[in-house]
Order: structure tokens, then sequence, then C-alpha cells
């Protein structure tokens, strides 16, 4: 110990010497989240109370596995979702023909907010950056000749997430499938929509319950299916730094487990069911670190501060997407490379699940090619680099064992300070979360401006005259024709039923009953989704912005 | 339809900018327009006093012409500001009955804009029955709304630290109406007695009523516009609205002056200040005998 | 001087609002004054509250890719309110293809992912000072 501290103060003179007459590039050196870093990393580094970590172990810092992706290797998601469901079913069936292993399906922004197409605010938005989906019979179409069987689903959807839910459940109901055999998950995180994302319907009370009527619901009924998926991908596209990332996550994770406890479940019944949802940034090795720490923060929560005892409550599995606002729309090839860096990191960080980014992404929708290069990237590096063979790679190196300490102590930091201002609604009510992830947003941006952050083929190394390559268009017709068989389907089914039915959503959402079955009901008639929505905007009320500068 | 509203937008930022034209138009407006209640809200800053705002304006504008005055802090930086209070009242802008303004203070410490009295001024002449002021969510130096507005709301919260403790000094006596906002948070009840025990003491024969709301929801506002009305009523009685209006007309002369002077000021270009400040005949480190004129001759262009 | 007063605004139901928010911090770290009115604003709302509030200028953000049926929606309401007199111009996902046709309907420039601030900024200057003249 004693000599390997003398050897590096040794060598550490000479670094200086050696500075002094050639300096380095920047006078500090930091990760994106503006942790200080070292010239090299030791043995000295490594905490001295580390202990013998292996993976699938508590606290599963290395992993939630003991062999990962030895036995299965990850899944590759990718989401997708445009225009009709017509059109979308066409697109999911293409990517399971080309080897993908898991659909995910992205809805249009007026299905996100709970608006049907012929709403007055859906004008132009209808079919755009998802599917549009009024009701079961868009729904049908959707999935046809999809056996929900054999895929696994994954849902973007939050605030109307319990419709949408019901109405997949009926459609398996009506392939024959029964509700056990379904695996997927929804996105159901509301939290992060009142910061960063902006599809919230409801406020943050009733839009708790209804997370909760759902946990209740998916425990008993529909066992294999994961009832939210805990999202920091968004709050880092807001600009949060890959500390903000976890701390807000972890916060509102710890939020959704309080509020579902005191509802009166226990514990280890929804949490096996709880999944996490990531975001795979460019800084490779703290993007792996990232990943690590939240393992162990997670795992250390759950047992320490809820009490779960079952193994698969003290889990934290995740879903990754590559980060979309490094994307650039100049020279859009090199998106290719981002992806393909940003999606090794969440292999190396053990992901469960994957979404490579298309290379067109920042310009529109992306094209069926860039598509499948994107699956391929993953492919590459599942089948090419041999990354998957070895579980936690870089598990060991100074540098990563530290920095993942050093995001785990930050991250606790923040927790702690969530929690004195009386946890994460109460955080988001004072607008501090809010706060906190536009300050990263403008100073990351003025690091831009000044070139301290060079983004390649943005503020350096630029060509001039770039043509745009040819992007995906979604048909305008699609609100139009939209339109046309939502008032075709309202004027086919019995409207008696669907009347009857959504007058017991009210009174259910009322008297604080579980809506679920009530809205299985409705949807089972055809109700649709603004209508079912509409009932609950009445009794539950709107949330008002919180938006600050 | 809008063209008294696009009129009216322009007329108030020539008064904004210190156009000495529309200060002067202005001025010919009357101030003593008793049919006009101008209701003020400070508080602290996230007390919910644009949420407040927006629901005392949605009860108002049911039957009266509303104009609302929100003013935010200018950055000291770059002078510019981010101007936010609008966010918690989109329901309200489609309203015809309703016209709304978001200003800087212009690094106004008092909280609220130099120009703004010019502004009621132009506000009376448009007919509007009800004039809704937010101030900057300062804490101290907000006792300037009192002088401005007829009807003073000073906004609490609970849990802001030792209740009373949190009010800063001067902020308690200028209300006319205690307003304890964000009553579903726990606190709400003791902030209550503790402001009914030192807080509510009679001035000029008016006890400033306590007043307890959930502006998110829209509890408490129909209490709350009765006592507005109650103590719109009390002012019109002997004489007070006139002894309230003077006292606000005070307050134009004097930011007035002193804008205008800084105005003069900064258009003194700095050749000129350094050349008069080397004359030879301004000695400054000699006690001075006459310090204005002096001043004068420093800042005058010869 | 007068500072120059912006509307920035979110048409439409996106709520990507990441780059609003940097712009409009931008824009008021360069002196002006920027009243930013939240998510989910429909075209006639917009051009109600810079009308109420006498901008300048409107800045638009659409991540959604209904740029071309909402941002003319706030030229041609602002024209038949008697603003037309007040500049627009948006930014956001917007494809190249698409940026002939908007500055045709009125959008006075568009803003693409990875323009600078300081573009945008002394874009907003020349442009405003122009018109003023
Ligand atoms: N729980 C609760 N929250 C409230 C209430 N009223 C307002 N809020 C919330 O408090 C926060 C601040 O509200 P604002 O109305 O912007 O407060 P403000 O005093 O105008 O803030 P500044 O103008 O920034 O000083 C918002 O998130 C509101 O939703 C209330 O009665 N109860
Ligand atoms: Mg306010």
């Amino acid at each position: 110990m004693q000599d390997k501290q003398e050897k590096l103060a040794q060598w550490q003179q000479k670094l200086e010497q050696g500075k002094a007459r050639f300096p380095e590039r920047k006078a500090e050196f930091e990760s994106s989240s503006g942790i200080p870093l070292q010239t090299v990393y030791t043995p000295l580094d490594l905490s001295q109370t580390d202990e013998f970590a292996l993976p699938g172990e508590f606290p599963y810092t290395r992993g939630v596995q003991r062999n990962m992706y030895r036995g299965r290797l990850w899944t590759m998601r990718q989401y997708a979702g445009f225009a009709s469901a017509q059109e979308s079913n066409e697109r999911y069936k293409y990517l399971l023909s080309q080897g993908q292993t898991g659909l995910s399906v992205a809805f249009d922004l007026p299905t996100q907010i709970g608006l049907d197409s012929d709403h007055s605010l859906s004008e132009g938005e209808v079919g755009k950056v998802g599917v549009a989906i009024d009701s079961l019979a868009d729904m049908e179409i959707l999935f046809s000749d999809i056996p929900l069987d054999k895929v696994s689903t994954s849902m973007t959807i939050n605030a109307p997430a319990i419709v949408l839910l019901a109405m997949y459940l009926v459609v398996a109901e009506k392939q024959g499938v029964e509700w056990n055999k379904l695996k997927g998950t929804i996105q159901n995180d509301i939290l992060k929509e009142y910061v960063a994302r902006g599809t919230y319907i409801f406020p943050p009370e009733p839009s708790l319950k209804i997370i909760t009527d759902i946990f209740a619901f998916c425990a008993e009924n529909v066992p294999n299916w994961n009832t939210i998926s805990i999202s920091g991908y968004h709050i880092r596209e807001a600009g949060a730094t890959a500390v903000q990332e976890v701390a807000f996550t972890l916060a509102n994770a710890i939020c959704y487990v309080e509020t579902a406890m005191a509802a009166g479940q226990k514990v280890d019944d929804f949490a096996p069911r709880l999944s996490f949802f990531f975001n795979a940034h460019s800084n490779l090795f703290e993007e792996v670190a990232k990943f690590r720490a939240a393992r162990k923060l997670w795992a250390e929560i759950m047992r320490d501060r809820f009490g779960a005892k079952a193994e698969k409550s003290l889990l934290l599995r995740f879903h990754t997407q590559t980060a979309g606002c490094t994307l650039t729309a100049q020279q859009p090839d090199n998106n290719v490379v981002r992806v393909a860096l940003q999606a090794l990191a969440a292999v190396l960080g053990g992901t469960q699940s994957l979404h490579t980014n298309s290379r067109d992404e920042a310009l529109a929708l992306p094209s069926e090619d860039s598509v499948r290069i994107a699956l391929r990237t993953q492919q590459i590096i599942a089948h090419e680099t041999g990354v998957a063979d070895v579980v936690d790679p870089l598990g060991g190196s100074y540098y990563i064992e530290d920095l993942t300490n050093q995001i785990e102590e930050k991250v606790k930091d923040m927790l702690t300070k969530i929690d004195d201002m009386g946890g994460a609604v109460a955080a988001i009510n004072a607008g501090y979360i809010q706060r906190q992830i536009q300050d990263s947003a403008y100073n990351y941006q003025l690091g831009v401006e000044r070139k301290e952050q060079i983004i390649v083929g943005v503020n350096q190394f630029t060509v001039e005259d770039e043509t745009q390559p040819d992007l995906l268009r979604v048909d305008p017709a699609v609100g139009v024709e939209q339109n046309q068989r939502l008032a075709a389907l309202k004027s086919q089914r019995n409207q008696d039923a669907v009347n009857s039915g959504l007058a017991a959503i009210r009174t259910a959402a009322e008297k604080g009953d579980n809506i679920f079955p009530l809205v299985l009901d409705s949807v089972r008639a055809y109700a649709s989704l603004g209508e079912i929505c509409g009932v609950l905007r009445e009794v539950y009320g709107e949330y008002q912005g919180k938006d600050l500068v | 339809m809008n063209n008294w509203q696009l009129q009216l937008a322009k007329a108030i930022t020539k008064i904004e900018n210190l156009d000495f034209q529309a200060l002067a138009d202005a001025a010919r407006l009357p101030l003593d327009d008793s049919s006009v209640h101008i209701i003020g809200v400070t508080g602290p800053p996230g007390g919910g006093k644009s949420t407040l705002c927006n629901q005392l304006i949605q009860g108002l504008a049911v039957s009266h012409k509303v104009a609302a005055l929100l003013v935010d802090p200018s950055s000291p930086f770059s002078g510019g500001a981010i101007l936010g209070d609008r966010i918690r009242m989109q329901a309200l802008v489609s309203n015809p009955n309703v016209y709304i303004r978001s200003l800087s203070n212009r690094g106004n410490a008092g909280g609220v804009a130099s120009s703004l009295v010019s502004i009621l001024r132009l506000l009376m002449s448009y007919g509007f029955d009800y004039i809704v002021i937010e101030t900057v969510g300062a804490g101290q130096s907000e006792v300037k709304i009192a002088s401005i507005a007829d009807t003073t709301l000073v906004v609490s919260v609970p849990n802001l630290g030792d209740d009373i403790q949190a009010f800063k000094s001067g902020i308690l006596e200028i209300a006319d109406i205690f307003v304890i906002n964000k009553g579903d948070l726990p606190g709400a009840d003791s902030l209550y007695t503790s402001l009914r025990e030192s807080a509510q003491s009679q001035r000029q024969g008016w006890t400033p009523p306590l007043c307890q709301t959930v502006a998110t929801a829209g509890l408490g506002i129909p209490e709350l516009l009765a006592e507005i009305h109650r103590h719109g009523q009390w002012l019109g009685k002997e004489n007070r609205l006139v002894e309230k209006r003077k006292l606000a007309a005070k307050f134009e002369v004097l930011e007035l002056s002193r804008m205008l002077l800084q105005k003069h000021l900064d258009t003194v270009p700095a050749e000129v200040l350094a050349r008069n400040l080397n004359r030879k005949d301004i000695n400054l480190l000699q006690k001075l005998d006459d310090v204005y004129g002096e001043l004068l001759n420093i800042f005058s262009e010869v | 001087m007068a500072p120059i007063r912006v509307l920035m605004a979110k048409p439409g139901l996106d709520g990507h609002d990441r780059g609003a928010k940097v712009v409009s911090r931008a824009l008021r770290d360069a002196g002006m004054e920027v009243i930013y009115t939240g998510l989910r604003q429909s075209p006639e709302q917009i051009v109600l509250a810079a009308i109420q509030e006498d901008v300048d200028i409107i800045g638009l953000s659409c991540l959604s890719g209904a740029h071309n049926s909402l941002f003319p929606k706030v030229v041609d309401g602002l024209k038949a309110k008697g603003a037309g007199e007040i500049v627009v111009f948006g930014g956001g996902v917007i494809p190249e293809a698409d940026i002939p046709g908007l500055l045709a309907s009125g959008i006075a420039a568009v803003f693409t992912p990875g323009t600078s601030l300081e573009e945008i900024v002394s874009w907003v200057r020349k442009r405003v000072k122009n018109h003023h003249e």
C-alpha cells in the first residue's frame, strides 16, 4: 500500500513536469455529470469496502442474472408505430420477420393525451409520432395476425395506460390467448410526464390512484405483465445529466412503491413487476457506471427502505434506448456510429432490452432502411463483437468501479434532498426537478456554443451544402380516414352499452373503487379512448402544467 | 374585434418604455374613478399567486371586465426577463372580458414596474371594472404594492419555515386581506391560528380578514371574492378610496421622476462624463459646498 | 432602449419543451423579455396572447410533425386580427422539404436542430430592428 502510494506520487510528479512542457487539451477533465476525472485510475481507487461482488447476487451491481447474455441475449425491441393501425401492423410484421424479438408500440399524441382523432386539438397530430388508436377496433387491426402469446409487447403509454392495456387484454381475449400468457410492459410512468415529457392528463393524486389500480388488477389477472416502466429516458432527453437521470428516476420509483404500499398492497406482490427504462448516451464509461450504480441503489432501497424479501423485488431490470437528443440532422449517417457506441454502453451495462435509434430520427420518422440498420447494429454487437460472452466485462476496471461509486454517492445525496422536500410529488410541485433539468439543459447548450462540447458535424467538422436523405412522411389523409372510421364505429356500436359502461366508470371513479374492470367493460363495448378519458377528466380534473423556465 | 386590445397593448408598451408622450397622455387620464377596483396580490415566490389570480379573474369575469398585470423580475445580468405567470392562466386568454399583460419590473426593487400607475390610468380609461396586479414574489420589498392597490392581498403558504417568522418585516402591515393558500397542505391550520393571533390587528377601522384557499382546486374563492367586495365597499366610505388613490399618484410622481432622471442620465455620453470629471474647475477631492451644482455640472453637456 | 418582447409558444400536443426553454433563456440572457405560454396551445390562443402582450416576435416550437398545419394558422390568425406585423419564426424537427412551404406561408425563418443559440439571438435582433425601422 505504502509502496503503491509512493510509486503513484513519483509518477504524478513526472506527469506534472511533462504537463508543464506539453499542456493537456483542457485544464480540467470531467464526466458529463461533472464528476472530475483523474489522469489514470489505479487499485488505490477501488473502494476499501468493495466486497467480492458477483453478478446475480446482492447488490446486483454486476448484473441481475448470474450468466446474463450467455443464456439469452437482450431483447431487441425497436419502438415503432405511425399513421394508421393498418400501416403499423405491417411494420411490426416486417420487424418480426427481420429477427426482432419484441414489439414496441408508439402512439400518436392525441392517443397519449386521451383525445380521439376527431377532437379539435388533434388536428395535424393524428398518426404523426405514432399510431392513432381511438377504440378497440383500431387495436384489433394493430395486432391482427400477431399471436399475442408469442411476442412481448411494450407500449409507450402513460396517462391513459389503463385504457390501452384494457384494449390489449380484450384483443388477447378475442385471439383466445389467456391473460397469464401475456408478456409485455406499459410505460405507465406519470411522474416523469410532469417533469420531462408533457403527455399528462390528470393531476398527480388521481394519476397515482389509476397506477395503483393497474398494479392491483395485474398482480391478480395478468401476472407476467410489467405494470410500469419507470423512465429516466425522457428526463435525460429533457437535459438531465446521467446522475440526475438516475436520481430522479429512483425518486419517482420510490413514490410509486410508497403509494402502492399505502394502498395496502404488499411490496413483494407488485415490486417484481416494476421495470425501468434508461437512456444510453455517448460518454461510454459514465453510462456503463450509471447502469451499475442504479442496480445497486435500487437493490438497497428495496431491501432496506421497503423491507422487500423476494429476490425479484430487488432487481432493477431495465430497457434502454439510445439517446435521441444526441442525433444530429447534419451528416445523419454519423448517427449510425453514435448509436453503435451508445448501444455498446447499454450492453456493457447489462440492459434487458434495447432500442437503437435510427440515423434519420433527428429529421423525421425513421424510414424502413434506417430502422434495419439500427436493428443490425444490435445484431452486430450481439454476434460479432464478443462483448456478450462474459458478464459485466468492465467490472473490476479501476475507473469503472470508481465512477460507479461516485455516481452512487451523488445520487444518494439527491435522493436525500428530495426526501427532505417531501418526496417526488412535492419536489415536482415545487418545480425543483424541472428547474434542475432545465439548468442542465441550458448549461449543456452553452457548452456547445462555446465549443467546450464538440458535436461532430454541428459545431466542428461541418460540411457545406448537405442534402437530406429521403424521409418517411405520414400521409395527411390519415387524420381524415381515422375520423371517418371513428364516425362509422359510433353509428354501428350498441350505444346503450357504451352509455352504461361510461356511467359505471364514473361511479367507480367517484367512489374510489378500482376502475380497471369497468374500463375493460367499456372497451369491450367499443367506447372510444376519448370518451373514457373524458369521463375521467370530469371526475379527476386536469393537470395544469407547471412549466417554468 | 380585438382592435381595442391591440391598441391598449401598444399603448402600455409605450408607457413601459417611458415614452414621454405616452406618459404625458396617460397623466391626463383620471385615477380617481371609483367604479374601478384595483386588487394587488403579493406573497412569497411560488406561493400560488398566479394560480390564485387565475381563479379570482375567472370569478370576476363572469359579469365584469377584468384586466390583469403580472409582474415578474428582470434578470440583473442582462435586463431581460422570462415572464411566466401567464402559464397559470391559459384558459383565460380567449375570454373576451379579460385582458392579461405580463410586465417585467425592469430592475425595480419594489416588486412592481415604475410605470405601473400610469398603466392603471390607461386601463381605467378602457372601462375595466377590476384590475388585478400580481407582484414579483420577492418577499421583502413588496410594500410598494400597498401604495398602488386599493385592496392588497397578502398570500402565505404553510411550511415556509417558522410560520410568522417567514413574513419579512413590513409585509404583514400592508395586508388588507390575508390569504392562506395551499390549504390542502399540512400546516395550514397552524398558520391560520398564528396569523389570527399575531397579525390580525385593526388598522384605521379595518380588521384584515383571513381567507383560506386551495387555488389549484378553486376552494375558498367565493369567500375570498366576498371579502374583496366587502373591503371595496368599506373603502367607498369616508373618502377612503380617494386617499388610497392619492397615495398611488404620489408613488407615480416619485417613481416616474426617478426613472425619467435615470433615463436622462443614461443618455449623457460616456465621453462627456469623462471630460467633465477631468475638468479643472471640478475638484472632487475637495470639500463640496454645492453638491447639487457640482453634479449638474458633471452631467451636463458643455 | 426598449427591450424586444418575444412570445415563445408550443402549439399542438407535443410535450418536448427542452428546445423552447433553452431558447427562451438565451433570449432572456440577450436582454429580451420572453413570455412563455406553456404546452398545448392552440394557434388561436397563441395569437390572442401575442396581441395582449404586444410582442414583436413569436417563436413556435414543434417536434411532433404537426408544423405544416399549425404554424401557418398562427400567421393567418395574426393577420385576421390586424396584427400581421408581428414576426413569426419556428423551430423543431422540421424536414428541409417543408421549409419553403412554411416560408411561403409567412413564417419568417425556420431553425432546425443544431442551430446555435447565437444564430437565433442575432437573427431575432436583426429581424426586429429592421421591422421597427
Ligand atoms: N398544493 C397546492 N399547490 C398549489 C396551490 N396553489 C398553487 N399551487 C402550486 O404552487 C406552484 C406555484 O404556483 P404559482 O401560481 O405559479 O405561484 P406564484 O406565487 O405565482 O409563483 P411566482 O410568480 O413564481 O412567484 C404551482 O405548482 C401551483 O400549482 C394550492 O392551493 N395547493
Ligand atoms: Mg406567478
